[in-house]
């Protein structure tokens, strides 16, 4: 996400966000659990790289499993430096259009759709319609719930991002055609951690569900009235 | 199975405080002391999972993973038992407390090691009350871990006897030594770690994808004949004509040692 679109105004808590301190600190440690995950592997990659009489085969091996989760705990480390970000520092409120925004998300997750075979179905009601908020945040809330819907997905489901607007709102929402019966695991928990709190620091509604998979959020419309 | 005599605990542990292991031999040491034990890992992250029983393998254990509570008590049903249960507390559909309440009195020598994110004293005095034998915090060093491993699968190995008695069949772990009612049977090694396997699940039958993991290190293969050979290698040297038959075929299933 790109802070350098945010005004650097610093918010006094995250309970300026509507999200209490207690879940902000339930969110760092989920992000902390996550990135456990392949520091462990890191870990004992880099001292097996470090182990004398490695044979070539396992030196590759090692170093491919190491860059693997340096690009893993990289990411996760991005995701909780938003988190900080989105319940410290203000949001951006500019007008931005809304199908360029479904657009932006369609297109970044082109190939990841291809590969797993997931339709993405996109419905948008209504003409060219302007919505106020920031940009970044949302595009990232909507990006992480298409990641996860695509990676809860199994044969033959489909994801729906549909976006309606009734009374100055618009609402879009995310969802999985099919339950997937499983669990979200720590990263996906924390992408949707730093989702809800990229639209609640824009004064959002926001709601998820885990199975089938859901995320949804309301923002305003622009008021074209003089 | 008569217990003749106890196996005092393996001396030399491995002192936790130098986890680390340096030296070919005592590598290999630690290694042949745990060689074919089996290992469950139940972690939902599933590189960590895959990584961990790459690296355990490597190590000579049979390992299998597992990536929730509910897949890891249907696991544990496994006619082979395991030895080792490495869990995490933060397990999709059977949290990791809850399942080590219903594993400890199901599988009393069952050894269960706890890896964890949470570095809050109390999770780990939690699990450890619940029938946990050790708790790792993340991240941690695959070396640490094995050491933590060895250690339990000694402290395991310990409950097993030297001595197993089936009928007049007896058989000496330590010494390596089998004798029927004052015969002393010669055994090649294989033979050896074949009946060895067999007095430890004695009136249980054993199926040869069973042996062959555990005997041989291979997995379950039914285009070889290698166990059939070898069981008939044993039967020869243990059931003598004339003498109570111990070793018993049972059909489309594998072996059983049994008397009578």
């Amino acid at each position: 996400m790109s802070s350098g679109m945010h005004s650097e105004t610093q918010q006094e808590s995250p309970v300026a966000n509507g999200l209490g301190v207690g879940r902000f600190y339930a969110d760092v440690a989920e992000g902390l659990h996550a990135i456990a995950q392949p520091l462990t592997i890191l870990r004992s990659s880099v001292a097996s790289l470090a182990a004398p009489g490695l044979t070539p085969v396992h030196l590759r091996r090692y170093l491919h499993i190491s860059s693997q989760q340096v690009e893993r705990a990289c990411d996760l480390f991005d995701c909780l430096q938003d988190l900080v970000i989105a319940n410290q520092v203000e949001a951006a409120r500019a007008p931005f259009e809304l199908g360029e925004l479904l657009e932006a998300i369609a297109e970044d997750r082109k190939t990841r759709l291809e590969a797993s075979g997931v339709k993405l179905k996109v419905v948008a009601t209504g003409e060219r319609q302007w919505m106020v908020g920031d940009f970044a945040r949302t595009r990232q809330a909507l990006l992480a719930a298409v990641r996860i819907a695509i990676a809860v997905s199994s044969p033959g489901d489909s994801v729906e991002l549909l976006a309606t607007s009734c009374n100055g709102l618009v609402e879009i929402s995310v969802s999985n055609r099919l339950a997937h019966r499983r669990t979200l695991n720590s990263s996906e928990h924390l992408s949707l951690a730093l989702a809800e709190a990229n639209i609640r620091s824009q004064q959002g509604e926001f709601r998820s569900a885990e199975d089938p998979f859901r995320m949804s959020f309301a923002l305003p419309l622009q008021d074209l009235d003089p | 199975m008569d217990e003749c005599s106890s196996l005092p605990p393996a001396g030399d542990p491995i002192a936790l405080a130098n986890p680390t292991l340096t030296g070919a031999s005592q590598r290999a040491a630690l290694i042949n002391s745990v060689a074919g034990r089996r290992v469950l890992i139940v972690e939902d992250d599933l590189a960590l999972a895959g990584f961990l029983r790459s690296e355990l393998k490597g190590q000579s254990l049979i390992v299998d993973m597992v990536h929730d509570g509910e897949a890891a008590l249907t696991a544990l049903q496994d006619e082979r038992p395991y030895d080792l249960l490495i869990l995490d507390l933060n397990l999709p559909k059977l949290d990791g407390i809850h399942l080590l309440e219903q594993v400890k009195p199901a599988h009393p020598r069952l050894r269960m090691l706890v890896l964890t994110a949470r570095s809050r004293v109390e999770d780990k005095v939690k699990a450890l009350q619940s029938g946990a034998d050790d708790c790792l915090t993340k991240p941690f060093s695959f070396s640490e871990l094995v050491a933590r491993v060895q250690v339990l699968l000694r402290r395991n190995s310990g409950v097993v006897p030297n001595c197993s008695k089936v009928g007049d069949l007896t058989l000496y772990r330590e010494e390596r030594r089998v004798e029927r009612n004052g015969r002393r049977i010669d055994l090649t090694p294989r033979e050896f770690a074949i009946l060895e396997f067999m007095m430890r699940n004695p009136g249980r039958p054993v199926s040869r994808g069973t042996l062959l993991e555990e005997v041989w290190n291979m997995p379950a293969d039914p285009s070889t004949n290698i166990v059939d050979v070898y069981i008939k290698y044993v039967r020869d040297k243990v059931d003598l004509p004339g003498e109570t038959k111990l070793t018993h075929t049972i059909r489309g299933v594998g072996y059983e040692l049994r008397d009578a």
